[in-house]
Order: C-alpha cells, then sequence, then structure tokens
C-alpha cells in the first residue's frame, strides 16, 4: 500500500488505545495503514465504534498515537514541534461531525471564521480581517452580512457552511471532514456534499472523509475505506468496492443500501448481520469480524487475516482468509 | 401495528410534478443583529422585577456612601437624654439605649455589609475561576491533587476559621471578608471545574486546537467565557449569602464589634428592648431582607439576561 510515489498522505500502522481504567485498554484503531494521494477522496466508512473518528482525530494529531506513523508530504506528523507543528495545522484542516458544538455559541460568526487567521497572526487589521471573512463567508455561499450574527441564529446547514468556511480560513491542502453531513436533514445534506466537491475542485483540495451513510460516500469519494473495530476490512476504488465486495462485512454493508426502486427492494436479498459489535476493549481473537460472519470458520479465530491484494484491480485490497 | 392493510394512496402523475423556482435560502435577511452585552442590557432593562431590584440596590449603595449629608448625628455619638426616642424629629430612625441615631448606624450598618458582601464573592470568583479553571482544563494528576486539597480545607468548619483569625487578626470586617473567602472560594472553583469539564470535550476546543490554538488561549478565550453563566449565578448568590454571614456572625459577636455599627450588632442591641421599642429591631432587620432579596432578584434577572438563548419580547 506505501508504494504509492505520489500520497500526500501516508498512514502507517497507526494505533491509538484509550486507557479506560482497571489495567483495560480499548483499542480505538489499531493498526491502520492507508495512503490518500493529492487531489484525491478517501472515504472512510463503518458503524459507530469502529474507530474511523478517532482515527481521523488522531491523523489530524488532535490524539497522540500510541503507535505508528503519519507521513504528511514525507514528514512524520508525530515528530513536528513548535513551528512545524503550526505551520502543519495550516496544512490540515478538519470539519466536524455536529454543526451545533463544533461552533463557540457565544463568539459572532466573524470571530469564529477569523480564529484560525488570529491564531497564525495572517491578518494585520480589523479592516483586512472583515474582507478576508467576507470573501470566505462568500466562498462557502453565506451572505456577507452575517458576520455579527451568533451561531444559534443559523440553520444547521448553515452552520455547517460556517464551519467549513473556518476550516478554509488558512488555505489548507488537505481537510478531514468527520461526518460533516450525518448530523443534518437529508435535503441539506446534499448541498453540503455539493459545496464540499466544488471546493474541492476550486481550492484543489485533498479530503478524508468520514461518514456512514454508504450512498453520500460512494458519491463523493475515489476511493472508499471500511473500517471495522479499529481495523481496515477493506480499501478499493469506490466503483470497484460497490461492484465487487470481497469482504463479508462490506457485503453486508453494500446490502443494507436501500434502492429507490420499490420492484427491486422487495426481490433483494440484504445481509442480516447477527449479534453486536464486539467490545473494542475484549475485541475477538484472530478476525474481528469472525463473530458475526455468515462464512467463518476455525482457520478465522486462530488467525488474523493480514490485508492482501484481491479482484482484478491493483488497488483493491481486503483482509479476509476467503476474499 | 393496525393500518398494515390500509390501502396505498396513488401516487400523483409524476409528469405534473413542477419544480420550485430556485431561491437562495442562503442568501435571505434576518432579524438585526446585536453585540452580547447590548443584547444582555436590553433583556435586562425589559425584565422589570430585575431592574425594580437593581434601582433599590443602586440607591442602596448611594445612599450608603452620603447618608451623612442628611442627618447631623454620628453613629456612634451617643446621647443619653434621648435614649430609646421614637422615629421623628432629627431622628428619622429612631435611637437606641444608648441614644445612638439608628438611621445613621443603619446606612453604616449598610456599609459595612455591602462592602463585606462585594468584596467576598469578588475574591471568590477571582481565586474559584483560577484555580477550578486549571483543575478542569488540566485533569488528570493535577485535578487529583488540587481536589483533594480543596476537600480539605472544605472539611474545615467555617466558624472554627471565623473564630481563630479574629484571634490572631483581631476581630473586623476584613478578617471577616478573609474568613468568608477561605471557605467560599471552594464553591465557585468546583462549579468551574464542573463547567469546564463539560465544556473541554464540545468540538469547538477540538477545533481550536486542530488550528493550532494553544490550551491557555482555549482556557481563557473559550472555555471561561462559557462559564459566566454559573459564575454570574454562584456569584449573586455569594453576595446575599456573605451579607448574611456577617450579620449572623455580628450577631453573635464574632464580627464587626459595637460601637461600629452593622446589622447584626444593630440586631444583637436590640434583643432586650425590642419588645417596648420595635423601630430598633425593624431598621436594621429590614433592610437586610430587603438587600438579600434585591440581590436574589437582580441576580436572577442577569443570568437570564447572559443566556443566549433568551430573546427579548
Amino acid at each position: 500500500m506505501a508504494n504509492q510515489s505520489n500520497a500526500m498522505l501516508e498512514v502507517d500502522n497507526l494505533s491509538k488505545f484509550f486507557d479506560v481504567g482497571k489495567g483495560k485498554t480499548l483499542k480505538a484503531v489499531n493498526g491502520l495503514s492507508l495512503s490518500i494521494r493529492k487531489g484525491e477522496t478517501l472515504g472512510v466508512v463503518g458503524e459507530s465504534g469502529c474507530g474511523k473518528s478517532t482515527a481521523g482525530r488522531t491523523i489530524m494529531r488532535l490524539y497522540e498515537p500510541t503507535s505508528g506513523k503519519a507521513l504528511y508530504n514525507g514528514q512524520n506528523i508525530y515528530d513536528l514541534k513548535g513551528a512545524n507543528l503550526k505551520a502543519f495545522r495550516r496544512e490540515m484542516q478538519m470539519v466536524f461531525q455536529d454543526p451545533y458544538a463544533s461552533l463557540n455559541p457565544r463568539w459572532t460568526v466573524e470571530n469564529i471564521i477569523a480564529e484560525p487567521l488570529d491564531i497564525h497572526g495572517l491578518v494585520a487589521s480589523s479592516k483586512e480581517r472583515k474582507v478576508a471573512v467576507e470573501r470566505l463567508l462568500d466562498k462557502v455561499g453565506l451572505n456577507p452580512s452575517h458576520l455579527t450574527r451568533y451561531p444559534h441564529e443559523f440553520s444547521g446547514g448553515q452552520r455547517q457552511r460556517i464551519g467549513i468556511a473556518r476550516a478554509l480560513a488558512v488555505n489548507p491542502k488537505f481537510i478531514v471532514a468527520d461526518e460533516p453531513i450525518s448530523a443534518l436533514d437529508v435535503s441539506i445534506q446534499a448541498q453540503v456534499v455539493n459545496l464540499l466537491q466544488n471546493l474541492q475542485r476550486t481550492e484543489s483540495l485533498t479530503y478524508l472523509f468520514i461518514a456512514h451513510d454508504l450512498a453520500m460516500v460512494k458519491h463523493i469519494s475515489d476511493r472508499i475505506a471500511v473500517m471495522y473495530l479499529g481495523k481496515l476490512v477493506e480499501i478499493a476504488d469506490s466503483d470497484d468496492l460497490y461492484a465487487d465486495p470481497r469482504h463479508p462485512y462490506t457485503q453486508a454493508l453494500l446490502s443494507s443500501i436501500p434502492v429507490p426502486d420499490p420492484d427491486v427492494e422487495a426481490t433483494k436479498e440484504r445481509i442480516v448481520l447477527r449479534g453486536d459489535l464486539p467490545s473494542p476493549i475484549s475485541p475477538p481473537s484472530g478476525c474481528p469480524f469472525r463473530t458475526r460472519c455468515p462464512a467463518a470458520t476455525e482457520r478465522c479465530a486462530a488467525e488474523v487475516p493480514e490485508l492482501r491484494q484481491v479482484g482484478a484491480n491493483k488497488a483493491h485490497w481486503a483482509a479476509c482468509h476467503y476474499a | 401495528m393496525d393500518n398494515v392493510n390500509e390501502k396505498r394512496r396513488p401516487l400523483p402523475d409524476p409528469r405534473k410534478f413542477v419544480p420550485l423556482k430556485k431561491r437562495d435560502f442562503a442568501q435571505q435577511q434576518m432579524a438585526p443583529s446585536y453585540t452580547t452585552w447590548k443584547l444582555a442590557t436590553m433583556k435586562l432593562t425589559a425584565n422589570k422585577f430585575a431592574m425594580g431590584a437593581g434601582i433599590v440596590l443602586a440607591l442602596m449603595i448611594i445612599m450608603a456612601v452620603i447618608y451623612p449629608l442628611f442627618t447631623p448625628h454620628n453613629f456612634r455619638g451617643q446621647s443619653l437624654l434621648n435614649t430609646f426616642t421614637a422615629p421623628g424629629g432629627s431622628y428619622y430612625f429612631g435611637t437606641d439605649d444608648l441614644g445612638r441615631d439608628l438611621f445613621s448606624r443603619s446606612w453604616k450598618g449598610a456599609q459595612i455589609s455591602l462592602t463585606v458582601g462585594i468584596l467576598a464573592a469578588i475574591a471568590d470568583v477571582i481565586l474559584g475561576i483560577i484555580i477550578g479553571g486549571i483543575m478542569g482544563f488540566f485533569g488528570g494528576k493535577v485535578d487529583e491533587v488540587l481536589n483533594k486539597i480543596t476537600e480539605i480545607l472544605y472539611s474545615i468548619p467555617y466558624l472554627l476559621i471565623v473564630i481563630l483569625l479574629g484571634v490572631v487578626l483581631g476581630q473586623g470586617m476584613f478578617t471577616l471578608i478573609i474568613a468568608l473567602v477561605a471557605t467560599g472560594w471552594i464553591n465557585m472553583a468546583w462549579i468551574v471545574r464542573g463547567q469546564i469539564m463539560q465544556l473541554k470535550n464540545q468540538e469547538y476546543v477540538l477545533a481550536a486546537q486542530a488550528m493550532g490554538s494553544g490550551g491557555f488561549r482555549i482556557l481563557f478565550k473559550h472555555l471561561i467565557p462559557n462559564t459566566m453563566g454559573p459564575i454570574i449565578v454562584t456569584m449573586t448568590l455569594t453576595v446575599p449569602s456573605a451579607i448574611f454571614a456577617e450579620a449572623f456572625l455580628s450577631f453573635l459577636g464574632l464580627g464587626v464589634q459595637s460601637p461600629a455599627a452593622s446589622w447584626g450588632v444593630m440586631i444583637n442591641d436590640s434583643l432586650a428592648s425590642w419588645q417596648l421599642y420595635p423601630w430598633t429591631l425593624l431598621f436594621p432587620a429590614g433592610m437586610l431582607c430587603v438587600a438579600m432579596l434585591a440581590f436574589n432578584i437582580f441576580g436572577d434577572g442577569l443570568r437570564d439576561a447572559f443566556d443566549p438563548k433568551t430573546r427579548v419580547e
């Protein structure tokens, strides 16, 4: 995986464990490796608690990793200090999940969007600051006259636009979008996704797009990574993944997408997974998915499946003995 | 699930659908906008009860300073020819057993009570925000150690602190303030700590971190301003409770000492005589009640005014 020469971000065997007391650890992200090329969108999907948000936050270095590396343009993110770390913060920004919690309720829109400008000292005067914020508001489709308002005066979609404007303030190259649409109404989701796609073109951005809505992820992503219990189980070009899912978990996920056609929906076969997601504090031995897998054998309990290339396409990898 | 067999409504002919005219919702105009302070002022002035209480408090503070202009009598001057004079003449509130003017004594008492209340509350807030903020924000070991220290301090009865400090520093107003703050800030610190622990996991704090903001910037720009609501509420409860504590301790003889005037001292002085000369009790006790009520109502109004979710009617 790690030999794609034009990779912008290369995550290598990244782990993040949380100490939950009584000598137990929660393995939120466990040996994650992936790479993202400049200009592409990598979608990360998985059910709640699979570690996808933790992975995003660790890549942003909001959390210090337990082990592993993440190379951004060849430079290990976790080695950065002081001025270099601050410079990295300008390169990589984040859009958050909850547009109600991600904006300080006591600040005006101008102060919220200008916060990164203030931190990095990018504006010299208050006039320049105002102009910069107006330009950003315009970029995300909000009225520049909104800058004296408070977050509670906006709808969820508008707030998410404010969050996007804030992320864009420092002209980043890479954006980690942590479920940016899951808290929004379906009608607003499409608007925000379209905005993100337009911005990707005009600002030449690279996205790590975390979500649990498979249909929306397919729409925006070039490649998709599927996570289960802190591990990557399958990664492929998005068309390839949808046409030919190899991992049984991916197959189950894809079968759950509703098709907007009642005739197809009536005859479609759904793979219903048994049981609940096992606790990441005491994950199953061998393959993490074996407790719910319809095709599990004794080998799955004994041997941890390695991520290996499957199928016709070189970029298609899955972590299953029988893929 | 009774209506499973309900007949499905026929779908309308899709060709009859007409797309809505394109409107840009983001460009819609909204109501005029105000800054936090202006909005808070507007909400406060709209609240009649709070404004009434505020006016009472303002008058009380002004009178506590300028009362000597209205009376020829000194608060400690005795006139044994005029003991227990009924209110009237130059003695607006009457006199006590030593012929001292109750009007000037009551206002001198207001001066002391308000000073104690306000200084104690301010000291509580400053200490509480700094220590509570550090406990909440840094958490872990720092929080554990500071928490144990505050718990030990909290377990010392404050009457003991008052008496011991009185022995060391001599009884009086400043000893009282120090004693009240010594235990009072802990409550404030715990409230700030709880608030900050709750707020620091909000996504806007993560966002500030992702932008490259330092810890102290997050603490002072994001977290503490967002705890101002509970801080103001606690502070406005601290002022009347400090006033009450001052009156109560002075009444017991542990605070301000006669001949200095204080509502508590005056109530104590009136104990032997109030059944015959009720004004000796009525004026200091009445003013104590009015001051506490006014502070409580005004505090409630302030809390509502600073809450960004309430609206101006």
